[in-house]
This record gives C-alpha cells, sequence and structure tokens, in this order.
C-alpha cells in the first residue's frame, strides 16, 4: 500500500513537471533568437516582447532573451553573478564561454527542477565564441552547439509554437545578406507586423 | 660600537627579518615555525625574447643553521603554459603547489580553456589571503609564471599575506637582494625582451651565484646545480641538466680569474 502510493505521488510530481515545462515553453512560444549566418554577414536577430539584454567580453558575446522583464532580470542577474564570481576567484579573462554556459544550464536547470516554484524562467540563451561554436540554452537548461563553419544558414533558439516557427524560418530566408542599416529596419518592422511583436532587434 | 658589531655578525647569519622580530618581542621559545624545514631559497623569474624563465636554488634549509637538502626542486610545472616556484616552508609549499595544480587541471577539463596567469595568481592570493587569518598562516612566497590568454608572457608574484604584483623580473626568497642586484642592472634587455635562452641561461645562473655567495639559504654553484625552467609557445620545457652545468662551469671558471 505504501508503495503504491508513493508511485502516485511520483507520477504527481512527474505531471507538474511537464505541465511547469509546458507552461514556460508556451510563453516562449513567440520569442526567438536567430543566427543568421551568410557569407557576406554574420548577425542575430531577436524577437519578442522585451528588448534583448548583450553581455560579452574578449572571449564570447552573448545575448539573453526572455518573455517579459522579470524573466530577462533573472538572467542578467545570473550573468553578473557568474561574471563577479569568476573575477572574484580567477580573472575576468577566465570568462569564457563553457564557464556561462556551464553556469547558466545549471542554474536554468536548477529552477526548472525545483518543483516549489511553479513558473519556470522563460529565457532562451544564446552564446557565440571566439572558437568559432555557437552554444544554445533552452528554458530547461539544455544545450545544442553548433560549428559556425558548418552550412546552416538559419541557426533558431525558441520560438516553441510550431506554425510561428515554420513561418519564421520562411521569412528569415529572406533576411539581409549585408549587414545594412537601412534593410535591417525594413525587414525588422515587417517581422514585427508580421508576427505582432512588440520588439525586433539585431545585434551584429 | 660594540652593538654595531653584534649586528653585523648577526646579519651575516641571520636575515633582517628575524633580527627585528627578536629585537621588537625578545627572544622566543621553539615555535612550530623554527622547527619546520625551510627553503631559505632563491628563486627567480624573467622574460626573456622566447617566453619566461624560471631559475631556482636547490637547498632546503632546518630552521637556519641545518641543511636537510641540496637536491630539492622548487620550480613545479601547474599546467603546460605556466610555471610555480615558491619560498617558505616545504609543508605548505607542496599544499599550495598540490592544490594549483588541481585548479589548473581542474579548469582546463570543466571548461576547455587553460587558467589564466591572472587568474591562477588571484587564486593563489585568496588562498594565501584566507590562511592568513589562520593560527598557523601558510608560509610561502611564490612566483607563478607563463604564457596568458592573450598571447603575452606575464610573471606574478604572491606574498603570504595576499598581495600580488606583477613584474618582468621578480625575485623571491632569502637570496632575493642578491639576485636582484644582478637583474636588476641587465633589466634593460630583460624589458626589452633582448636575452637569447642561452644569454638568459648565463644570466640566472649568475644572480643564483651571486646569492649563493651570500646567502645562507642558498644552495652554492659549486655544490648543487640550479633548476632552470621555461615557458615558451610550445609549453613548459625543464632545461637540461647537462647544459645548465656547462654553463654554470663556465661561469665559476670566470669568476676564479
Amino acid at each position: 500500500m505504501a508503495k503504491r502510493s508513493r508511485r502516485f505521488m511520483d507520477l504527481g510530481l512527474i505531471q507538474d513537471f511537464a505541465v511547469k515545462k509546458l507552461e514556460t515553453e508556451q510563453r516562449l512560444s513567440r520569442v526567438f533568437i536567430a543566427f543568421i549566418n551568410n557569407p557576406m554577414a554574420r548577425y542575430v536577430v531577436v524577437g519578442g516582447d522585451v528588448t534583448p539584454c548583450k553581455f560579452g567580453n574578449n572571449n564570447f558575446s552573448c545575448v539573453i532573451a526572455g518573455r517579459s522583464l522579470a524573466d530577462l532580470a533573472y538572467g542578467q542577474d545570473l550573468f553578473r553573478e557568474i561574471s563577479s564570481h569568476v573575477a572574484a576567484t580567477f580573472s575576468e579573462e577566465d570568462l569564457h564561454s563553457t564557464v556561462i554556459l556551464d553556469f547558466f544550464r545549471t542554474a536554468l536547470r536548477w529552477e526548472m527542477e525545483d518543483m516549489r516554484v511553479p513558473q519556470g524562467y522563460a529565457l532562451e540563451v544564446m552564446i557565440a565564441d571566439k572558437m568559432g561554436h555557437l552554444i544554445r540554452i533552452d528554458f530547461s537548461g539544455e544545450i545544442e552547439i553548433d560549428d559556425l563553419g558548418d552550412d546552416k544558414d538559419i541557426i533558431l533558439s525558441g520560438a516553441y509554437d510550431e506554425n510561428f516557427k515554420k513561418r519564421l524560418l520562411v521569412d528569415l530566408k529572406k533576411a539581409p545578406k549585408k549587414i545594412n542599416e537601412e534593410a535591417l529596419e525594413i525587414f525588422g518592422k515587417y517581422l514585427e507586423k508580421k508576427y505582432k511583436l512588440k520588439n525586433v532587434c539585431f545585434i551584429a | 660600537m660594540k652593538r654595531e658589531l653584534l649586528e653585523r655578525v648577526l646579519h651575516s647569519v641571520i636575515p633582517r627579518s628575524q633580527i627585528l622580530e627578536h629585537a621588537r618581542n625578545g627572544p622566543k621559545s621553539a615555535s612550530r615555525s623554527e622547527k619546520r624545514m625551510h627553503s631559505g631559497t632563491t628563486v627567480l623569474a624573467f622574460r626573456y625574447a622566447d617566453g619566461v624563465l624560471f631559475a631556482a636554488d636547490r637547498k632546503t634549509s632546518d630552521s637556519y643553521l641545518g641543511i636537510i637538502d641540496v637536491d630539492s626542486y622548487k620550480i613545479h610545472q601547474l599546467s603546460n603554459l605556466s610555471i610555480i616556484g615558491c619560498a617558505g616552508s616545504v609543508g605548505d609549499i607542496q599544499f599550495v603547489v598540490k592544490a594549483m595544480e588541481q585548479v589548473a587541471e581542474g579548469f582546463w577539463g570543466q571548461f576547455g580553456y587553460p587558467l589564466s596567469i591572472l587568474g591562477q595568481a588571484n587564486h593563489l592570493a585568496n588562498i594565501l589571503r584566507d590562511f592568513s587569518f589562520y593560527v598557523w598562516p601558510l608560509e610561502v612566497h611564490a612566483l607563478i609564471g607563463g604564457l596568458s590568454l592573450k598571447g603575452e608572457f606575464e610573471i606574478y608574484e604572491v606574498w603570504g599575506d595576499g598581495g600580488k604584483r606583477k613584474g618582468d623580473y621578480i625575485t623571491i626568497g632569502s637570496g632575493t637582494d642578491y639576485a636582484q642586484t644582478v637583474l636588476k642592472a641587465n633589466k634593460g634587455p630583460i624589458r626589452d625582451k633582448k636575452l637569447n635562452l642561452k644569454n638568459s641561461i648565463d644570466l640566472a645562473l649568475k644572480a643564483i651565484y651571486r646569492a649563493g655567495e651570500s646567502d645562507n639559504g642558498t644552495s652554492d654553484l659549486r655544490i648543487a646545480t640550479p633548476t632552470i625552467a621555461v615557458v615558451t609557445k610550445n609549453g613548459f620545457e625543464e632545461i637540461d641538466t647537462r647544459i645548465i652545468e656547462k654553463a654554470a662551469r663556465v661561469l665559476i671558471e670566470r669568476e676564479r680569474q
């Protein structure tokens, strides 16, 4: 009898976890970070309701996109905590993409698996480092690493709404091939209008 | 007059810091630090054309009157791109070197990048600072050097209280005054990185020779061949003892004339 109730309890926890994950995924359904990998120019397009934040040093560049300002503030806090911790223990030179990856992955996974907190942080992180790697960390701490030398034209993170993702990928193929301020602005306005996004910005 | 004479005699056998402590506090009973093995030591490091060079004598002293060993290694490889050289208490040095090796290896293993030289110096400074509040602080004075992530060769001196400084040429240990004088006389070529490996070995040996002549804690060049190691863009390399012995023989011969 005791065994049975324990099994039911576990199942409840897994259900709660699945719901929490799904809810966070839904909140990020129309938030995306896309890396445009053209031979002429490489840049990042970020779309969502709030302005993303960008960090970096000589070793890497990192973009954090979130569903709301509260989510984004958590990402910023996390980044500042990591950078100050590394600078105090070692030095600022030792803040590498893999250090950020390790801390973010652990923190986001911890937040997702902590069932005392009902809502996960809706954050997507993309890191490009000097070794030519593009690292994506999703809201649950899962990671994907791509080589920038690969043939992939578009590397997308977020956009968990499948219909939105399909249409967005078609549109991102039309993204300007060169970094031209006017062309990018026009393309940004087009995405904002078509997908009813409050903010689309470009990071070179 | 008597006092001056006494001080002069004392200076020739006991380091100045000991005399000052004795003058301030009076004679003290045998403490832990007096019983421990010390490497009185001359460890030096400077930049040369291809990287950084570390050199050290081989003597381990028991207090200031006994000699435990004249075959000690005071320079240790931390990673493929960094070296540490230490003066102080042997047990504390062994602890610090082990801790630093683990950190350097662990960082590389976990994050896939080498820990920067500044990062290693900061970490050591943090360890020493933490221990400085203990009843028995770590008696370590260290030099850390190697190739930084920017592609520059760096040398840091870290004191027992957690202080640190960067320099082109630095000497630590009881033979500092004598060896530093030799390096200071060559500061131009060191700063301009004009010294090649052969000239650098000769300079390092001369500095240790001078220290060995006058300092009780440094082994004489005629008795023990110093250890010399370099870090270049190709990584860590310990210089062959036969090369050092050959250069030492030439130096000793020249000094005799």
